[in-house]
């Protein structure tokens, strides 16, 4: 029998406003999330990250990705669609944190294969007990046993 | 002229024609039967001239007999003996010749079987005498033989005569006969042509009577062509009749001039139209043919592309109506071509101004909704901030002095939370701002539904919704008839829930509220009227309650935005129906609108997946 797998895991998250990465990641550590939290700035870092030559032994198994949508050069539904078409990186699971609320983009990305949608709310209040309140899931999320 | 039964003028040509024969065949007979009996009458003619003659014949042979024995008597001399011989031998043979002739008259043969013995009496009696006179020699004939002899031959002439007089007679009535049949001959002339002219008069008029009317009709065929090639040329659209059977393609000289050619320049086949189509269009246009042609759908209209002349493309709108043969195959095709190409490029700028709409809605939306997040966020961050220095200078107070503290508690604690709340009430409005403009995007995607609702089941939710604030303020509500009504649920109840809401927020302070609703019905539409006790509108805002961010100058007081009775006109516009209102300031105000009477739809295609509300 496989052993429950609950080793930590890292934070990956895709956000082009450097405010909300920023407010994003105080809340969570407010939260008491204590995963590293790796902050990418642009669709063409997340797609280098996940894709990239230079990037060849990463392993995606302790992993969880926050995705915006609303990316300047590449947006994330593309991101979404590459993560999820991929061998190495289908698994991991994907949250899309984004100020969309249009009920098509919500079935749109759960059509490509995403784990959890979430609204940014505009309020501060909101956003941020939006913010803790997936940071506490975070402290409960187990990810996938990816055996190579 | 109506014809019943699909009588044509065809028929009534035939029938005539038939009609006139039959009499003519008739007359022909008639005719005939009339010939004929003259004919026989003349047959009987001759044929009693003949049996006189042969009677007269025999007469005289009887005569000739007399006269050679009396010649032979007389003078004893054989040679006048001869001709009674020869008179004898001749008179029986023209007796059995008669009677043979006459064999159709029974009583004639008795008559002549008489005159045979009659003959034969007088030939014993002549033998008698010449045999006396052989014997005796000349005059020896008794005076007894001879007065014999006479009576004989008195008797016979007199069976003679009866007979030739008889015949005579009957010729006589033969003859009254035929001038009798003659005059009927004349008369069956002339009572013929009179019929004969009066069938022909009768149907030569017919006939002119019907090519009057045929003309007639003609004229107006000709005259209702003239009219409608007037207003097609007016109206500047193609003629154009595509002929299915002999695969030919008819355009009027509007149709090849809308295109730059001369009437001459296209070919009259479907293929040389055809290629003027726009590539890209051809399926389209060839599969909306064939529906129509196939009845699949009712009506042809057809939008495409068609190379004009000068290279360039022009929108053309084809429309028509076909005609099929009785098993359902198309035969033709006829219709109009008009170029709407203006129309389409200005369609074309109306969907780019659309689509560039629809893109900013979508930017005010989103990408100017991320920076308030930071801006409402950093505050916060900033006030959490400030309260952590605040804290942390708190030991230091007394190093301070009571002076620099005394700034500092002011800075801290009133001044600089001040500015974060204005910002942060600045960021709330442009939030609340972008989400209206959001949200009367919307209205315009907001796919409609029709249902059956009750109008009453709809506003008692909406006073469920307001019941806080009705119970609060102590409104009373009358609530008149509301019908059931087929429209949108969701839309009706924004309606009614914002005219609602309204009329409670803006009643007249110090004064006891009532609402009347209530709704009358016409043929075409149902008017519902929500009227109020409250503070009134000014005249001069008469115009400013249906616009966005605008409100009437005697709402201060209230807190509000200025977005509802726009969403309510947009709604009822997107509806087909119309608001409007009544107010005198201090008194009251109603509003009315209307919704147009439907029929139940068929089947609601699919539900919208923006059933979201609208506004509130």
């Amino acid at each position: 029998m496989t052993p429950p797998f609950s080793e930590p895991f890292s934070l990956v998250l895709v956000e082009d406003d450097a405010g909300h990465a920023s407010l994003i990641r105080r809340n969570l550590k407010r939260s008491g999330v204590q995963n590293t939290i790796e902050h990418l700035e642009s669709g063409k870092a997340a797609m280098d990250y996940f894709f990239g030559p230079d990037q060849p032994e990463r392993h995606y198994d302790k992993m969880v990705a926050v995705l915006d949508l609303n990316l300047p050069d590449i947006d994330g539904f593309e991101i979404l669609k590459h993560l999820k078409a991929s061998e190495t990186t289908r698994r991991m699971p994907v949250i899309v944190l984004t100020t969309t609320d249009s009920p098509k983009d919500i079935d749109r990305c759960y059509a490509l294969g995403c784990n959890v949608f979430m609204n940014k709310p505009v309020g501060y209040d909101e956003f941020s007990e939006a913010i803790q309140k997936l940071g506490l899931m975070m402290t409960i999320v187990r990810v996938p046993h990816i055996n190579d | 002229m109506w014809l019943p039964w699909g009588i044509n003028v065809k028929h009534i040509y035939l029938a005539f024609f038939s009609i006139v024969s039959i009499a003519l065949c008739a007359f022909t007979m008639i005719i005939h039967s009339q010939y004929k009996t003259v004919e026989d009458l003349n047959d009987d003619t001759v044929y009693q001239y003949e049996t006189i003659g042969q009677t007269r014949n025999i007469y005289i042979g009887t005569l000739e007999m007399e006269n050679g024995v009396r010649g032979y008597i007389l003078s004893g001399d054989d040679r006048f003996l001869k001709p009674y011989r020869e008179a004898g031998a001749r008179l029986r043979a023209q007796v059995v010749t008669l009677r043979n002739v006459t064999y159709r008259e029974k009583a004639f043969f008795a008559q002549t079987n008489v005159w045979l013995d009659s003959i034969d009496d007088i030939q014993k009696t002549y033998e008698r005498q010449i045999a006396a006179v052989r014997t005796h020699g000349r005059g020896a004939v008794s005076v007894q033989d001879l007065g014999r002899q006479k009576a004989a031959m008195d008797g016979l002439r007199e069976r003679l005569d009866d007979s030739v007089a008889m015949r005579l007679s009957s010729l006589k009535a033969h003859v009254k006969q035929v001038e009798s049949q003659r005059a009927n001959f004349i008369y069956i002339l002339i009572i013929g042509a009179i019929i004969g002219i009066g069938i022909v008069l009768i149907g030569t008029i017919t006939i002119i009577k019907l090519e009057t009317e045929n003309q007639a009709f003609e004229d107006e065929s000709r005259k209702a062509e003239m009219r409608f090639r007037t207003v097609m040329n007016g109206i500047n659209d193609g003629l154009y009749e595509l002929n299915f059977v002999s695969e030919t393609f008819y355009a009027s000289r509007e149709f090849k001039a809308m295109l730059g050619y001369g009437e001459d320049e296209i070919a009259d086949t479907i293929d040389a139209v055809m290629s003027l189509v726009h590539p890209d269009d051809l399926p389209k246009v060839l599969e909306v043919r064939r529906q129509y042609i196939m009845r699949q759908s009712p009506v042809y209209a057809n939008v495409f592309r068609m190379k004009h002349k000068d290279g360039t493309w022009r929108w053309v709108l084809s429309r028509g109506v076909g005609t099929w043969d009785k098993f359902g195959q198309i035969r033709t095709l006829i219709g109009t071509h008009t170029d709407i190409t203006e129309q389409k490029e200005r369609e074309e700028e109306y969907k780019q101004l659309h689509a560039d709409m629809e893109a900013f809605t979508y930017i005010t939306s989103h990408d100017m909704r991320s920076p308030l997040v930071n801006l409402k966020g950093f505050s916060h961050e900033l006030a959490m901030a400030v309260e952590e220095v605040r804290e942390l200078i708190e030991p230091q107070k007394r190093k301070m002095g009571a002076d620099t503290w005394a700034r500092l508690e002011a800075l801290l604690k009133a001044d600089i939370p001040e500015s974060l709340g204005f910002i942060g009430k600045a960021v709330d409005r442009m939030d609340t701002l972008t989400t209206a403009i959001l949200d009367l995007s919307r209205i315009g995607k907001y796919v409609y539904r029709e249902d059956r609702v009750s109008s009453r089941d709809i506003f008692d939710k909406c006073l469920g919704a307001q019941s806080y604030e009705l119970t609060g303020k102590g409104v009373e509500v009358v609530v008149g008839h509301l019908p059931e009504l087929i429209t949108d649920p969701v839309a009706l109840e924004q309606i009614f829930s914002n005219l609602l809401d309204n009329a409670v927020k803006y009643l007249q302070p110090g004064r006891p509220g009532r609402i009347e609703v209530s709704c009358v019905e016409t043929s075409r539409e149902y008017v519902f009227s929500i009227g109020d006790n409250g503070r009134g509108i000014e005249a001069d805002d008469r115009q400013k309650v249906f616009h966005i961010f605008r409100r009437a100058r005697n709402t201060g007081d209230v807190r509000g935005l200025g977005l509802g009775m726009a969403f309510v006109k947009a709604t009822l516009r997107k509806l087909s129906g119309a608001i409007w209102f009544d107010s005198t300031v201090d008194v009251g105000t109603t509003f009315y609108f209307s919704l147009p009477k439907k029929l139940p739809a068929a089947a609601n295609a699919e539900l919208p997946q923006e059933t979201r509300a609208l506004a509130s």
